[in-house]
This record gives C-alpha cells, sequence and structure tokens, in this order.
C-alpha cells in the first residue's frame, strides 16, 4: 500500500492515515493529480467531487419529488372527472336519488382515487425530508395502481403510456440517486469526524 | 452484575474481539456483542432486538450492496402483484360463480411456488434469518393476543366503512362456500397460506432486504405499505397498515418470524370463524 509523506516533517504515514505520526499535523488527502471520473454507483473522493456529486443527486432527488407531486395533481384532476361523469351518469338528478348500492360504489371509487391522490402528496412531501423510502413507496404504490387500474378498465392500458413510463423511469431513478446520496452523507460524515 | 458495568464491559470485550478476528480474518468478522448496548449477538442478526442498533454483516452484508436487495423486495412485490393480478383478470372475465375459489387456490399454490423460490436465492437466505430462530416463548402468547387485537380492529373499521360510507362488503369465504369446499380447504387457503408465505414474503425477505439500506423504522414502515398496498382494498387499508406494524415490531422484537406466522394465522382465522357462524 502507498504512504503518504508529510508535507511539513516529510515522515512516511499509512495510506489511510489522517494526521501524521511524527508531527501530528494534518495530512492531505489527495488521491491524484489527475482528474479522476466517478463511475456510477460509487462516491468521489474529495470534497469538491462530492460537492459535485451531491448537487447532482439532489437534482434528481427533486425530479422525483416533481414526480409524486405531479402524480397527486394528475390523480385529483382524474378523481374530479371520474366523480363528474359518475355523477351525469348514476345520479344526474342528485345524490339522494341515487340508490344505497350506487352510492356505495360511488363512494368507493371516488374514496379510492382522492386517498391515492392524497398519498402521492404526502409522498412527496416525506420524500423532501426521507426521499429513500418515500420514492419506494410512491414507487410501489403507483405499479398497483397503474396495473390494477389496467385490470378494471383494460381499453385504459394504451392512455398515456409515455407519462406513466416517464413517471416510472424517473421515480426509479430517484431510488437510485437516494441510495448514492445517503452513501455520499455517510462519506461527508466520516470525513468530517476524521 | 449492573447492567450497565456489563454494558461497558460487553463493549470493551467486544472492541478486542472484533479488533482480534478482524486482525486475523482479514476481514470483517461477525460481532460477538452488540457494540451499542452489549447484548450477546447472534451472528445471523442484522438489528439489535435490544436496542435496535443495526450491525451488518459486513462480509456479506457490504458484498451485496445496498441497491440490490431494494430492487430484490420490489421484484419479489411485483411478481406477487402479478400473480393476484392474474387471478383477478381471469375471475373479472366473466367466469362461473363456482370457479372463483379454485382460480383463488390456484394463484395461492402459484405464489407459494415463487416464494419458496425466492428463498432460496443466495440473497434471501441472508434476509430469511427470521426463519431459523424460534424466538421467546412468550412472544407466541403475545402474537395469540395480538391477533385477536387486530382482528377486533379490522371488524371496527370495515364496520364503520360500510355503515357510513356504505362500501360493498366482501365475504372472504363467500367464493369457497359456493363452490362446496370443505372447511379445511378455507383454512389452509385463507388461514395457513396467508401465514406463512406473507409473513415471509413481508417481514421476511423485504423487512430484511430494505434493512440493508435504511434504518429499522423506515424499514418497517415500508414493508408495511408494500403488505398494505398489495392486498389493493380501500376497505382494507387501516387495519392491514395496523396488522403490518404489529407483525413487523414483533418480528424485530423477537427475531423469528414464527410469532408474526401465529399472529396472522389467529387473524384470519377468526375472519372465517366470525363468517361462517355468520356474525
Amino acid at each position: 500500500m502507498a504512504e503518504k509523506i508529510c508535507p511539513y516533517c516529510q515522515a512516511n504515514n499509512e495510506a489511510d492515515a489522517s494526521f501524521c505520526a511524527a508531527c501530528g499535523m494534518a495530512l492531505p488527502r489527495m488521491e491524484g493529480t489527475t482528474p479522476r471520473v466517478v463511475a456510477e454507483g460509487s462516491i468521489a473522493a474529495t470534497a469538491a467531487g462530492q460537492d459535485v456529486q451531491g448537487r447532482q443527486l439532489k437534482k434528481k432527488l427533486k425530479n422525483a419529488c416533481t414526480a409524486l407531486f405531479a402524480v397527486a395533481i394528475l390523480q385529483s384532476l382524474a378523481t374530479l372527472l371520474v366523480l363528474f361523469v359518475l355523477r351525469s351518469r348514476y345520479y344526474p338528478d342528485g345524490w339522494d336519488t341515487a340508490s344505497e348500492e350506487v352510492q356505495g360504489a360511488v363512494q368507493s371509487v371516488i374514496l379510492t382515487m382522492a386517498g391515492i391522490a392524497v398519498a402521492f402528496a404526502a409522498l412527496g412531501f416525506w420524500a423532501r425530508k426521507s426521499p429513500l423510502p418515500a420514492t419506494i413507496i410512491g414507487l410501489v404504490l403507483y405499479l398497483t395502481a397503474m396495473i390494477a387500474d389496467a385490470v378494471m378498465e383494460p381499453e385504459t392500458i394504451a392512455q398515456g403510456l409515455l407519462v406513466k413510463a416517464i413517471i416510472i423511469a424517473v421515480l426509479a431513478k430517484g431510488i437510485s440517486a437516494a441510495v448514492q446520496y445517503r452513501k455520499l452523507k455517510a462519506e461527508a460524515a466520516n470525513t468530517a469526524m476524521v | 452484575m449492573d447492567p450497565a458495568d456489563g454494558t461497558q464491559t460487553g463493549c470493551r470485550e467486544q472492541d478486542s474481539a472484533q479488533q482480534d478476528a478482524e486482525a486475523s480474518a482479514g476481514a470483517a468478522a461477525p460481532p460477538a456483542f452488540c457494540n451499542k448496548c452489549g447484548a450477546p449477538w447472534d451472528p445471523d442478526w442484522i438489528t439489535c432486538p435490544r436496542c435496535e442498533a443495526q450491525q451488518a454483516r459486513k462480509h456479506a452484508v457490504q458484498a451485496a450492496g445496498v441497491i440490490r436487495p431494494i430492487r430484490s423486495a420490489i421484484a419479489l412485490y411485483c411478481v406477487i402483484l402479478s400473480i393476484c393480478v392474474c387471478a383477478a383478470l381471469i375471475i373479472r372475465l366473466g367466469t362461473d360463480t363456482e370457479r372463483v375459489a379454485p382460480i383463488i387456490i390456484g394463484a395461492d399454490v402459484v405464489m407459494t411456488i415463487v416464494v419458496a423460490l425466492w428463498c432460496l436465492r443466495p440473497d434471501s437466505r441472508l434476509w430469511l434469518t427470521g426463519l431459523r430462530h424460534v424466538g421467546p416463548a412468550r412472544y407466541y402468547g403475545i402474537s395469540a393476543v395480538v391477533g385477536c387485537v387486530t382482528f377486533a380492529v379490522a371488524r371496527l373499521a370495515v364496520w364503520l366503512l360500510v355503515e357510513y360510507l356504505h362500501i360493498p362488503k366482501l365475504d372472504a369465504t363467500a367464493p369457497f362456500v359456493e363452490a362446496g369446499l370443505p372447511v379445511y380447504v378455507m383454512i389452509l387457503v385463507i388461514c395457513v397460506q396467508p401465514a406463512v408465505i406473507e409473513e415471509i414474503a413481508f417481514r421476511g425477505i423485504t423487512l430484511g432486504a430494505l434493512q440493508s439500506a435504511m434504518n429499522v423504522r423506515e424499514a418497517v414502515f415500508v414493508s408495511t405499505c408494500m403488505f398494505a398496498i398489495l392486498h389493493v382494498s380501500f376497505l382494507s387499508i387501516p387495519h392491514l397498515v395496523f396488522m403490518g406494524l404489529i407483525a413487523a415490531v414483533i418480528r424485530i422484537k423477537s427475531g423469528s418470524l414464527y410469532p408474526c406466522m401465529l399472529m396472522h394465522f389467529t387473524h384470519n382465522g377468526l375472519v372465517v370463524t366470525t363468517e361462517l357462524l355468520g356474525f
């Protein structure tokens, strides 16, 4: 293993030493003199590199938050649309004229859709603080809602396919970015402690 | 011995034991004591049941990485969801009401095979430590009681939703009664299979995998949400979240999956019993 030479007293130190064993001065954390391309999934070695990487990861995390809020807004709009359609189809003369069975079915559908919208909004807010668990739950919930919707109404499978694919891709990338961001924060915390 | 002294001693012994082990093995060795509270540590554990400190098995968990466990958990969820969706699609395509129960049984058989095969993956063995431990006996008593509590909570939640929101209620045993199947089949399909397979899938593989990537509380919450969302039933969300949280806590505290299976079996058993008796 290559040794570190102290710039103050020229003593030899181990490669992973942070302070010189001879004079106690802090050793520079130099990994090399040439720029290094950080591979996907790995952490930058220098503080400046970690700062840049952190900002890039935060951008991806922000995209994931935006995707969660976007789904919440789209789901809310879809809920209002479905409510309007059901109203005009099943109880055009008013809610009181609908049978109990119809009321139950309509309430079940609207509450489920509204519940999903609220869940995504809550996940969007939670993702700002803890992006990893929020994006995992968001992706799982979105996949389930999409598949359940496809089963209930197969004719809607192809509708908005591009938007669905984009949302899934952004959430999946958000999960990877959240994992890497945690590693980066842990690495930065270790560096600060040293 | 004063617990504080024992803890400090345990930590000092554990520190020197760990250093010796690491020096001789040339790689991280499993600790002998928890480095947070000094409790004796089982090499197969990831989380200390006393203080919830995480001590990953560095030589195995770091090799698996963090993103792979998350992918495995989500992939298992998607596979189970696909099985349920296929069964729902077949039922929805205008099957006779008598054929609903055999379709459910078929889906359960396929799900059992899939989860059993998933358990054989090398990564899954890392997370299924709960199957290798029986856990303290008191957790079985606690689980049986908690199963009754979750059943009561479920009944109350469903009654409130049906009574005030007129949401239609579904009976779990109705398809089996219509198909004329005996009671032991209902017990196998509704009580035993979900208790074993869902607990292995969610509190075993999923919770274990997520603990590699996040802290205990987050892993418990995410696995619980996945368990609740999978059932795709608005009516059941409140009690499924409650049940999932309790089961995950029991899994963490006891270090075993078997009390969770007992809790789940008790809950589902009460559902089947009350429906068959007409309550």
